[in-house]
């Protein structure tokens, strides 16, 4: 049986349970004295209309509850804790400012040896203890920063802030560095602006040493690790089935027109699909369903400043200008969060809620097993190259 | 998502099971036809990454595609209704004008004896021949008035397309004479309009005269009056008793004017036996609250008041904007939006403008078609026929 249709036939036995657990709720109000005090003194036939909707609101409180549960205490942190997260992009940009001198063997760090120790760092900034603490100036740089043009990464999907603060190889700035590593991300907005603000400018401009150093002292601690190969004879060449994934036709959808119309029966399905397909696939996505809901909720008039050839951008701008308003307006708090917490000798809270859930102190034992056993190589490979087995290269 | 009640949950499961058994016959047709098979061969695998795909979409399209397929047709209707409905303005402005000539007792109509008569015409337009049929240069001028900023009604901002309150001569004075004056008399305002003794002077009118100098006919003066009032036609044809009692009364007997008085009660009604029982709100949540901490789980109580609770109200255009926005959204061709002081208003505006252009790109072929009609010596329909409208009309 398939998904579909076990799906189907879960829901379905569902149904049959909430149906049942109604007639259930009626039968225990109507028969159980201990309810029936509360009903003493009402006309009968009002109270049979009272005991039916009970029943019928019990149950409905059981599906839905839950999820409104979530909804309405998400609504009320929604914005805090994204101003928290944004509060440690101040510290992100400094961090990157120091692996940057780092690499340029301008400055040592306690503890720091390895270049993928900064990716650690960023996801958990607030254990950098080496790491200056965030300034007032610096949160008024933020907030201006927030609400300016130069600052788009404001929305509803979280995913619109999926830059990686601390990859040094991937980020790229026009004139300055070339993206070294598999991906590419422009050095970021935020970035920019403080180095407008506070000077003295990208250090990335700097020369990375380390790196290539630590990849010559790996690769050379590596070799001959591995023994000769002396594996098990080549496995004969299997047998691959050639056929294209969709016979002859380029898409999934192709074959599908192509088959409803040598097979299907259904009538009208050709225009159901089209029908179907022409909701589903355009138009709607949840940021604009967040915009149109957040925008409804505000209490003072949004003006549409000029025309637009589409009102769908113009929405989202609107609900982008609210939510860095709001942002804006959180800042202040959740930094009096972090400065209580530093004045009590705490650790602030991390900003990150994917990393939330990770080991309060340290990297997780199989990243260290890894890191460990880079440091191994690469002090083997020091020592192969004739020099100290340390890390000071 | 609301409450059901036991028979709805177990109708809900059998459309579950119904929908299994469809999902199951598609896997059993796909899986076992023959001609299916040799179909697949050019695929690769055994087939069953297309089947599986298949049967899931075939799902949705028979399921939600017909649904959507049915709201497209919906509103495609509801487009041509309307722009049929539309062409019709045309010939009430030219009756209006008449009607105006005629209470001032400067033209004689054929079949006219008092107001009434005019106002019955009014609701039966189509087979009016008092008035020559449309021309072209008139239908120019509507659409002009369509795609103006004075058309304001279109949509989910439905105006009167009924054919009811074309004919309101007494109406539209008093509300010209409120507006002229600046004042509410007591007829005046919200209280008069929502007991249809003044009306709105329709936009339309006002364009006609302002384009056509028009203007003087509903100024003309009232020579003939109001006389006898009468039920509209349209309800006169639903009620047919009510059609006979005013035929009656108008034919001025007098026998049937008289209301006999009432026969006075003879014999006292008896006092009632025991004052009757207070009846229980059905949807009583205090005492649901109660019964809950008395009887169910923290949990439940916490789910029922994250159900139940009510945001404030919205105010009527926040509404308006929310119903523009759930239009708007399925929309593929770009709509543009203007700018405004308050983007509730300019959704709205976004939400109409477009809605009208595409009345008006109905208007020539529905014109076209009446023309046809009235060169063949057709009747005109109330509504016209079309293959997708529901056969309960």
């Amino acid at each position: 049986m398939s998904s579909e249709n076990d799906y189907h036939r879960r829901k379905a036995a569902e149904e049959q349970r909430l149906a049942q657990l109604v007639r259930d709720t009626e039968h225990e109000l109507r028969t159980n004295p201990d309810y029936q005090p509360y009903f003493a003194g009402y006309d009968p036939a009002s109270v049979e209309g009272f005991i039916r909707a009970y029943a019928q609101r019990k149950v409905h409180y059981l599906q839905s509850g839950p999820t409104m549960v979530r909804w309405t205490t998400h609504q009320a942190s929604e914005f805090r804790e994204e101003a928290y997260e944004r509060l440690w992009e101040i510290q992100q940009k400094k961090l990157f400012d120091l692996q940057c001198q780092w690499r340029a063997g301008r400055l040592r760090l306690p503890g720091v040896d390895l270049c993928e120790q900064f990716h650690d760092f960023g996801e958990h900034p607030e254990r950098c203890a080496w790491l200056p603490p965030i300034t007032p100036d610096e949160v008024a740089a933020y907030r201006d920063y927030l609400l300016s043009d130069e600052c788009v990464d404001v929305g509803y999907d979280h995913r619109l802030r999926s830059y990686e603060w601390q990859n040094y190889e991937n980020t790229c700035f026009e004139g300055l560095k070339e993206a070294t590593g598999y991906g590419r991300q422009p050095y970021h907005p935020w970035y920019r602006y403080y180095d407008a603000r506070f000077g003295p400018g990208p250090q990335l401009g700097l020369p990375d040493v380390r790196g290539p150093r630590q990849e010559f002292y790996l690769n050379l601690g590596d070799k001959e690790e591995t023994p000769a190969a002396e594996g098990p004879a080549p496995r004969p060449d299997p047998v691959y089935d050639r056929r294209p994934h969709y016979g002859p036709y380029a898409e999934l959808e192709d074959a599908y027109t192509a088959f409803m119309e040598r097979f299907e029966t259904i009538p009208e399905l050709m225009e159901k699909r089209r029908a179907f397909e022409n909701v589903t696939h355009y138009g709607v996505d949840d940021e604009l369903i967040m915009a149109m809901d957040l925008l409804t909720q505000v209490p003072e008039l949004l003006p549409v400043p000029e025309d637009a050839p589409e009102w769908r951008p113009v929405i989202l701008q609107l609900a982008a200008q609210v939510r860095k308003q709001l942002l804006a307006e959180a800042l202040p708090l959740v930094y009096d969060d972090y400065r209580l917490r530093l004045d009590m000798g705490l650790r602030p809270a991390p900003p990150y809620r994917s990393y939330r859930d990770d080991d309060d102190d340290d990297i997780s034992p199989r990243r260290k097993e890894w890191q460990d056993k880079d440091r191994e190589k690469i002090l083997r490979g020091r020592e192969r190259n004739g020099e100290p087995r340390d890390f000071n290269y | 998502m609301g409450t059901h009640s036991a028979n709805e949950h177990e109708q809900r499961a059998a459309e579950e099971l119904r929908k299994a058994q469809f999902v199951e016959e598609t896997e059993t047709w796909l899986r076992t036809d023959p001609a299916i098979k040799e179909w697949l061969q050019p695929f690769y695998g055994d087939g069953s990454l297309f089947h599986s795909n298949y049967v899931r979409e075939r799902s949705q399209w028979a399921d939600l595609g017909t649904f959507w397929l049915g709201v497209e047709r919906a509103e495609q209707l509801n487009l041509l209704d309307e722009a049929y409905a539309r062409l019709w303005q045309i010939q009430q402005k030219k009756l209006f004008n008449l009607h105006c000539e005629w209470r001032a007792g400067r033209v004689e109509l054929p079949g006219i004896a008092v107001e009434a008569d005019l106002d019955d015409w009014g609701d039966d337009i189509q087979q009016c021949r008092l008035v020559p049929p449309v021309e072209a240069d008139e239908l120019d001028l509507y659409l002009a008035y369509l795609t103006s900023d004075d058309c304001t009604d279109s949509g989910i901002f439905r105006g009167d397309f009924s054919g009811h309150n074309w004919q309101k001569y007494d109406g539209f004075r008093r509300w010209l004479r409120a507006e002229e004056t600046g004042e509410e008399d007591e007829m005046g305002g919200f209280f008069g309009i929502m007991s249809g003794l003044v009306c709105p002077y329709p936009a339309w009118y006002a364009y006609y005269d302002q384009h056509r100098g028009t203007n003087f006919y509903v100024s003309l003066p009232d020579v003939r009056g109001p006389g006898p009032r009468r039920a509209p036609k349209y309800l006169r044809d639903k009620y047919p008793e009510m059609a006979a009692a005013q035929a009656a009364a108008e034919a001025g007997d007098a026998a049937a004017q008289q209301d006999p008085a009432p026969a006075a009660l003879s014999v006292p009604a008896p006092p009632p036996a025991t004052p009757p029982l207070p009846r229980l709100d059905a949807r009583d949540l205090a005492l649901t609250e109660t019964l809950f901490k008395r009887f169910e789980s923290q949990e439940l109580l916490h789910f029922m008041r994250a159900c139940e609770y009510r945001a404030p109200e919205t105010d009527r255009l926040t509404e308006l904007a929310s119903e523009a926005y759930e239009e708007l959204k399925h929309l593929r061709h770009p709509t543009p939006i203007r700018a405004s002081h308050d983007w509730r208003e300019a959704l709205c505006r976004a939400y109409m403008d477009q809605r009208k252009q595409q009345v008006a790109a109905l208007l020539p072929q529905v014109f076209a078609d009446y023309c046809a009609r009235e060169a063949a010596g057709q009747p005109h329909p109330r509504r016209l026929p079309h293959p997708h409208r529901p056969v309960a009309d």
